[in-house]
């Protein structure tokens, strides 16, 4: 397959050209803008000298350009600086929390699919649920990330107490670090129990994420299966014999996947962006949580690194999605 | 000419308001804009002035109210109808002066991109695309974080992330009614490329502009109370729905009402500028869609 294969080079070396610019916006933002890193970080009454050592140590005493090429070199050793609040390396603290996000992140993407994929098809067949949905939709849509988290900690929190209000795990419960996803780190080690608990912490802040996507795939899903349905090879499949849910979640929905798979590439940034204040409501101990503590105390290093990473998943994410389109569709063109 | 222009105007009007989406939505947002403009006027108390004997009063229908503070105090023992009416007025004034200037960038730009096309438009989308791969949030919170807090820095944090999106959007449709039978008779006919970008095409694409300006309020609103909400908006003497937010979140348990108030605005208009959005695009352009907001 040479035409996929150019294709993923391609779509490589974008993804590629899309890190090195936000490489450069991250790096471009603390320096261009007014007010010297250095001064906005130590504040008042620090001496000359210190402040010198401090720009020779961030090298801001040197051209720009050699600024970013020496920092550009630093990242891809992992050297992402010391953290001026924690005194430890930007990479580890980085690191130590990462897992946290992308679990959060990666069960609301499952939930949003499987939620969404779900509704999507019932609302395409049955007018009544079909209705109904059409109308409670807008909301999904409308509502950003953060109300709706705000709305289901009150709720299921505050008033119904069915879930806990924040963390990962409920105290006392101990997971070893193997990948560092709670669900999958229990399940390895054969800890019923806290599986459940982390079960039970992650639903929420899971679901805040999710209602917007999954509303937008049931969306789309609804409106592309009810041109699929219409086509020949469905009549030709019903002839056939097959059950009416073969058909609908095999036949019809391989079909209709497409833009579905589309939408999650587009959405996926602003989930990602919205898990930040999710995080921060729910006191999920990600790097969303740990930006914000870093804007708080002027970390500039720890926030740069923060905003990095969050860019390089958004990009990562993105090639993969695309990977799976042309996998799910070997007639992609590239345009 | 100008005959049928007129009267299509006077036509839509009417058809507009039958619109059950933005009619209704319309009186909410005009309710809340006409609340945020007079709240120095109507406000019954001042919003930032703290009396702890007043403190936690709940909603005067619920027993134990003062008919002094029609919906309570919070935890400080401020009003919550005036800070409500004072954060409406932080919400749109945020909301509106982004809107002008993420739809004048993102307009101007895209015309130009999407109708002189070449190096520049090349330019200008690797640029979007670079700018689009970081979460927007996440971008917002990084100016805000060199800007620093204030009013204004949260419209600056909003309109420099937001560009991106708008311009996108009016540069495709741009390309899309450059290739129409009008535009190419323009050409033929020897107009200016000034005259055939802002007489022939941007008639055309107005009604995209006004949709996506509408949802671009909504978006704004949600960003500055999403911004106030963990420190990084508005000043937090500033009365606005997001320090009310995350000041009422702590005391939910004793005082719901300072929560759940702001919530409520919140969440109704930006439903309502949602709404309208939707209901201006069902009217003007059934065919137009909108996604990746």
């Amino acid at each position: 397959m040479p035409i996929t294969s150019y294709y993923l080079f391609k779509r490589f070396m974008q993804s590629v050209i899309a890190f090195l610019g936000a490489t450069f916006i991250s790096f471009v933002i603390f320096r261009v803008l007014p007010g010297d890193p250095v001064s906005l970080m130590v504040g008042p009454g620090v001496t000359e000298q210190y402040i010198a050592e401090l720009r020779a140590y961030y090298r801001l005493d040197q051209p720009l350009i050699s600024q970013y090429i020496y920092w550009l070199t630093d990242l891809f050793t992992l050297n992402l600086g010391k953290s001026f609040r924690y005194g430890a390396d930007v990479a580890t603290l980085i690191l130590e929390r990462l897992p946290a996000t992308l679990e959060l992140v990666f069960a609301s993407l499952i939930i949003a699919s499987l939620l969404g994929i779900f509704t999507g098809v019932v609302a395409a067949v049955k007018r009544r649920i079909d209705t109904f949905l059409q109308t409670v939709s807008l909301a999904g849509l409308a509502i950003p990330h953060f109300l709706w988290a705000l709305i289901l900690v009150v709720l299921f929190a505050a008033i119904l107490r069915i879930a806990p209000a924040s963390g990962r795990l409920d105290l006392g419960l101990v997971i070893p670090r193997i990948t560092g996803f709670y669900l999958i780190d229990s399940i390895i080690t054969g800890n019923a129990e806290a599986f459940f608990s982390a079960l039970k912490h992650i639903i929420l802040p899971a679901f805040s994420l999710a209602i917007g996507m999954m509303t937008l795939i049931q969306r789309t899903l609804r409106s592309r299966m009810i041109d699929v349905l219409n086509e020949d090879y469905i009549l030709t499949e019903r002839m056939k014999g097959h059950s009416e849910t073969y058909i609908l979640f095999v036949r019809a929905l391989k079909n209709a996947l497409m833009p579905v798979i589309t939408i999650i590439g587009i959405q996926f940034v602003f989930l990602l962006g919205g898990s930040t204040v999710v995080e921060k409501i729910f006191g999920w101990p990600g790097i969303g949580n740990l930006l914000f503590t870093a804007v708080q105390y002027r970390d500039y290093t720890l926030i740069q690194g923060i905003i990095m990473v969050y860019a390089i998943i958004a990009i990562v994410v993105n090639f993969l999605i695309d990977i799976l389109y042309t996998y799910i569709n070997p007639r992609v063109e590239f345009k | 000419m100008i005959v049928t222009e007129k009267s299509l105007r006077r036509t839509s009007l009417m058809d507009f308001l039958s619109s059950k989406k933005i009619s209704v939505s319309l009186v909410v947002i005009t309710f809340f804009v006409v609340a945020g403009l007079t709240a120095p006027y109507i406000a019954p108390h001042d919003p930032t002035k703290q009396s702890l004997d007043k403190a936690n009063l709940p909603p005067i229908w619920v027993e134990g109210g003062d008919p002094k503070y029609l919906l309570g105090t919070d935890s400080l023992g401020r009003d919550i109808l005036s800070r409500l009416l004072h954060g409406a007025s932080v919400a749109f004034y945020v909301s509106i002066t982004a809107t002008c200037i993420v739809s004048s960038v993102g307009t101007l730009l895209g015309l130009l991109a999407g109708y002189i096309r070449g190096k520049f438009d090349e330019l200008l989308m690797r640029i979007i695309d670079i700018w689009m791969s970081f979460p927007p949030v996440i971008l917002a919170i990084a100016f805000i974080s060199v800007l620093g807090t204030g009013i204004n820095n949260v419209v600056l944090a909003i309109a420099i992330v937001d560009w991106t999106r708008f311009t996108r959007v009016v540069r495709s449709e741009v390309l899309a009614t450059r290739e129409k039978d009008f535009v190419a008779t323009a050409v033929t006919a020897g107009f200016s490329t000034n005259y055939i970008i802002w007489r022939e095409i941007f008639p055309n694409i107005l009604p995209l502009i006004i949709v996506l300006s509408t949802l671009e309020m909504g978006i704004a609103v949600a960003v500055e109370v999403l911004l106030s909400f963990v420190g990084l908006g508005v000043k937090p003497t500033t009365p606005s729905w997001g320090t009310m937010l995350s000041d009422g979140l702590l005391t939910f348990r004793t005082n719901p009402y300072a929560f759940v108030f702001p919530l409520l605005a919140t969440v109704v208009v930006v439903l309502s500028l949602n709404l309208l959005g939707e209901g201006i695009r069902e009217k003007l352009d059934p065919k137009l869609e909108v996604i990746g907001k």
